[in-house]
């Protein structure tokens, strides 16, 4: 089905109050730290202080005698296999080795923060003292903290068994390395290009390793029974993700796992990977009861994944006329202790906004001494766009061109390839630079000393995966809709949303649940902005099911043929007329009331795998002022533009804008992972690791551009995730409007930026 | 005939040719198309009779949902691409 242009939608586009609002309000929502199980345990984690130690020796026995101990565990009770032989778990998924070196230290730990061994107890407080009860005997090694320094081929390696994985076609090296993989996209003749170019800027940029600073920390609570059943209640992005993950690394059949989602504190990615779980589930086995696992902040930013500390080189020619001739870009992405950094999808968005024939993109995935990262919204897409957009600012400056002018007449259209090669459909691209270009906010007159603006664009592919449904009509005309995708941004509300829309029903009608892995269909996590996308398709599916149903339901129930029977979009049944002239029709909930009797109930379900994804773009424009004696920056005016598609609830979606924008603004400004030389955290609180807070910014205006997805019912693009892209080059830009200088390693913080003024003054 | 666009670093094994034209209804076939003309590069691309990991195959710019299986119309473009790795896990 293709959405035309505007289509008059009934319930899309409204803005109901979401079905788990009342709880979550209240707090009788339950999250994972509410679990209360009879004779449950508490568990705890020894972590490594050392980021970079070979583990002699492990003594566990005193910690095991202590009273109240009821299981102490180690790398040595993962069951025994060959990890080397298991399957990668998926697209994007750390291979099975690496998830379980960390979950436990195998020979060495590689990051402070490690686990090296878990304590379950009666009372948490013995467990933390069991902690201290257990010897370990490491042999300390020099950390690899710096992303260019680890890929030298001289370095010490992290690893006896990595080899470079070329993603692009070269297959896998045969050399010991700290680079997990490696890729080219190379299109056009790059040295022609530049050659072509009347100005040319090639700069270095840095990102700080960021969290995603999620509210609710890291928990697990398993139950591993007499006959073998697991069940593990969690707070995660993908209940099925975390059934796979615990399949593999505990040898389990997945019909023996039964993991159960409970409400999540926020998750931007980094939800997705298991840590205590496993543990968990290992000392419930051991012990015979209910084992509970809770993090403490300190553990969260210390042993859970961040997003990547990295580099990038970006050069870029233009001609005089302001069309840019080339590109070229290369970046390392901190991997943390183990590969698998979102270096591949920074490759593909850095260049996404633009139409540039000839351009080469190279990028490296990094082992350095330091947790291994995980998704956070549009992984790996904020640095390269940094990198990017300040060089398309400092063109627009050289070339006296508007910035948004310089953007247009380069902008990536329908028909254009991206880095990858393949071709991009509809978009919405040009349609977010003239809503930027056209907002009162670009218009308006900036006054005022130390005062700046800056404008950015951004580019996320979004994606499409699982999602498996199952609706019930009721005998009252209602509908119980059951999903297995878990509810971080209103997602309930949005599946509900589209079935009514698509049955001709009201919102209230629908009442959606989320529920575990046995009850229901695989689902694909929440995340890479596919739930509206994808869950919106499954609606429709049902409700083409039941339409289906409901009109030979009706023909049954008339004695009539099924042919002429119809589903309207006003969710009334007609059916031709009958003998006496009479006009044949059932309301939904006529009808409905009739199914008890006439041949049962009826149900629908689907299971959807979509892979018409629509990209999203989007653009900002921040004003700053900058206090030249302090260098601290503060946001003055923040404005997002962004073409959503279709906006389902238009607040979910303006709320995803303002926080995706909020925490761009953060990795700009405050937010960085601080080490020692020692590769120990220096800042693992928040009190410490700075994030902005809504009292840090002023309301940041949302603007949606709807340029309907021709690949879904509704037009729906995935909207979380872009809206992180451009906060970091916007902010800069306006910095450099201020001041004059360009900030090319963040965060932007009052000294890094006092240094940098300093220095422009000498 | 479908449109195969060679990765630059796979281009190697295609005379440093970008795009190569083999006939196929499915990727899979597609794919052993290619192999045949350009011995060895099917080892690069599939390992254990599916897509290797780190890898996704494309159908004129849309990621195939089943892999090897997919359907090839007549004058596709077939993108070999590296899976966008913690886009979403």
């Amino acid at each position: 089905m293709v959405a035309t242009d505007k289509p008059a939608y009934r319930v899309i586009g409204s803005r109901p109050v979401r079905p788990d609002g009342a709880d979550k309000v209240t707090g009788r929502a339950r999250y994972g730290a509410d679990v209360l199980l009879p004779g449950m345990l508490y568990g705890r984690v020894l972590r490594s202080p050392h980021a970079h130690a070979r583990i002699v020796r492990i003594d566990t026995s005193e910690a095991e005698a202590l009273a109240g101990v009821r299981g102490v565990a180690t790398w040595d009770d993962l069951p025994p296999k060959n990890w080397d032989e298991l399957p990668n778990l998926g697209e994007g998924a750390a291979e099975t080795r690496w998830m379980a070196r960390n979950v436990f230290a195998r020979d060495k730990a590689l990051y402070a923060g490690h686990a090296i061994a878990a304590v379950c107890a009666t009372d948490p407080h013995i467990a933390e003292d069991a902690l201290g009860l257990i010897e370990v005997e490491y042999e300390v090694l020099p950390p690899l903290l710096d992303v260019r320094e680890a890929m030298n081929p001289n370095a010490p390696l992290l690893h006896d068994d990595l080899y470079t994985t070329d993603l692009t076609g070269g297959g896998t090296g045969d050399e010991l390395t700290n680079i997990g993989k490696h890729l080219e996209f190379r299109s056009g003749d790059i040295e022609a290009g530049f050659a072509e170019a009347d100005v040319i800027v090639d700069r270095e940029f840095e990102t700080a390793m960021a969290h995603q600073g999620y509210l609710e920390p890291h928990n697990g609570t398993a139950m591993w029974s007499e006959d073998g059943e697991l069940t593990v209640w969690n707070s995660s992005q993908g209940p099925f993700v975390v059934r796979e993950q615990l399949h593999m690394l505990l040898d389990l059949p997945l019909s023996r796992v039964k993991v159960v989602p409970m409400e999540i504190g926020g998750g931007f990615g980094g939800k997705i990977p298991v840590y205590m779980e496993p543990m968990a589930a290992i000392l419930s086995k051991k012990s015979g009861r209910p084992v509970k696992m809770i993090m403490t902040r300190q553990e969260v930013l210390e042993a859970t994944g961040p997003t990547s500390g990295t580099w990038v080189r970006a050069k870029i020619g233009a001609r005089r006329d302001g069309r840019i001739v080339a590109a070229e870009i290369e970046l390392a992405f901190e991997a943390g202790a183990f590969p698998g950094s979102p270096f591949s999808a920074g490759a593909l968005c850095a260049l996404g906004p633009y139409d540039i024939e000839n351009q080469r993109v190279e990028g490296w995935d990094v082992c350095v001494n330091k947790p291994k990262v995980a998704a956070y919204r549009a992984p790996g897409a904020p640095a390269t766009a940094f990198a990017v957009e300040s060089i398309l600012d400092e063109l627009a400056d050289l070339l006296e061109r508007d910035p948004i002018d310089l953007r247009l007449q380069n902008a990536a259209h329908e028909g254009t390839r991206l880095s990858d090669g393949t071709p991009l459909g509809v978009i919405g691209n040009v349609e977010v630079m003239e809503s930027v270009q056209g907002s009162e906010h670009y218009r308006s007159e900036l006054q005022g000393e130390n005062r700046g603006r800056g404008v950015a664009l951004g580019y996320w592919r979004n994606a499409g995966m699982e999602t498996s449904a199952h609706a019930v009509i009721n005998q009252d005309g209602t509908i119980n809709l059951v999903v297995g995708t878990v509810d971080i941004g209103g997602l309930r509300a949005t599946h509900a949303m589209q079935l009514a829309e698509a049955l001709g029903l009201e919102y209230d009608d629908i009442r959606p649940q989320v529920v575990d892995t046995a009850a229901v269909g695989r689902n694909s996590v929440t995340g890479g902005s596919r739930s509206t996308f994808a869950g919106g398709w499954a609606m429709h599916e049902l409700a083409q099911d039941l339409r289906a149903q409901l009109e030979a339901r009706a023909a049954q129930i008339w004695g009539v043929q099924r042919d002429n029977v119809s589903y309207g979009d006003d969710a009334v049944v007609r059916g031709p007329a009958a003998v006496d002239g009479s006009e044949r029709s059932f309301s939904f909930k006529e009808l409905a009331g009739q199914l008890y009797g006439s041949g049962g109930m009826v149900q629908a379900r689907a299971d959807v795998s979509p892979t018409t994804v629509g990209p999203a773009y989007a653009g900002h424009v921040v004003d700053v002022e900058v206090d030249p004696e302090t260098g601290k920056v503060d946001i003055l005016r923040y404005t997002a533009v962004q073409d959503v598609g279709k906006a389902i609830h238009p607040s979910y979606v303006e709320g995803q804008l303002q926080g995706g924008a909020l925490q761009g603004i953060g990795m700009a400004l405050t937010e960085e992972y601080f080490y020692g030389d020692d590769g120990v955290m220096r800042n693992s609180s928040l009190l410490d690791y700075r994030m902005p807070t809504a009292l840090d910014t002023p309301m940041i205006d949302a603007v949606l551009v709807e340029v309907a997805n021709p690949g879904h019912p509704y037009g729906v693009r995935g909207v979380g995730e872009v809206p992180i892209v451009p906060p970091l080059a916007a902010i800069t830009n306006a910095i450099h409007a201020a001041t004059g200088v360009r900030m090319q390693k963040l965060p932007a913080s009052p000294r890094a930026v006092l240094d940098e003024l300093l220095s422009e003054e000498a | 005939m479908a449109t195969v666009f060679i990765p630059s670093l796979m281009r190697k094994m295609t005379d440093d040719r970008e795009t190569v034209e083999v006939p196929g209804a499915t990727l899979r076939q597609v794919v052993d198309n290619l192999d045949a003309e350009y011995p060895g590069i099917k080892e690069l691309i599939v390992e254990d009779g599916r897509v290797r990991p780190g890898l996704q195959l494309a159908v004129d710019g849309v990621l195939s949902a089943t892999g090897l299986m997919g359907k090839v119309p007549e004058g596709s473009e077939v993108h070999i691409l590296p899976a966008l790795g913690g886009g979403h896990r």
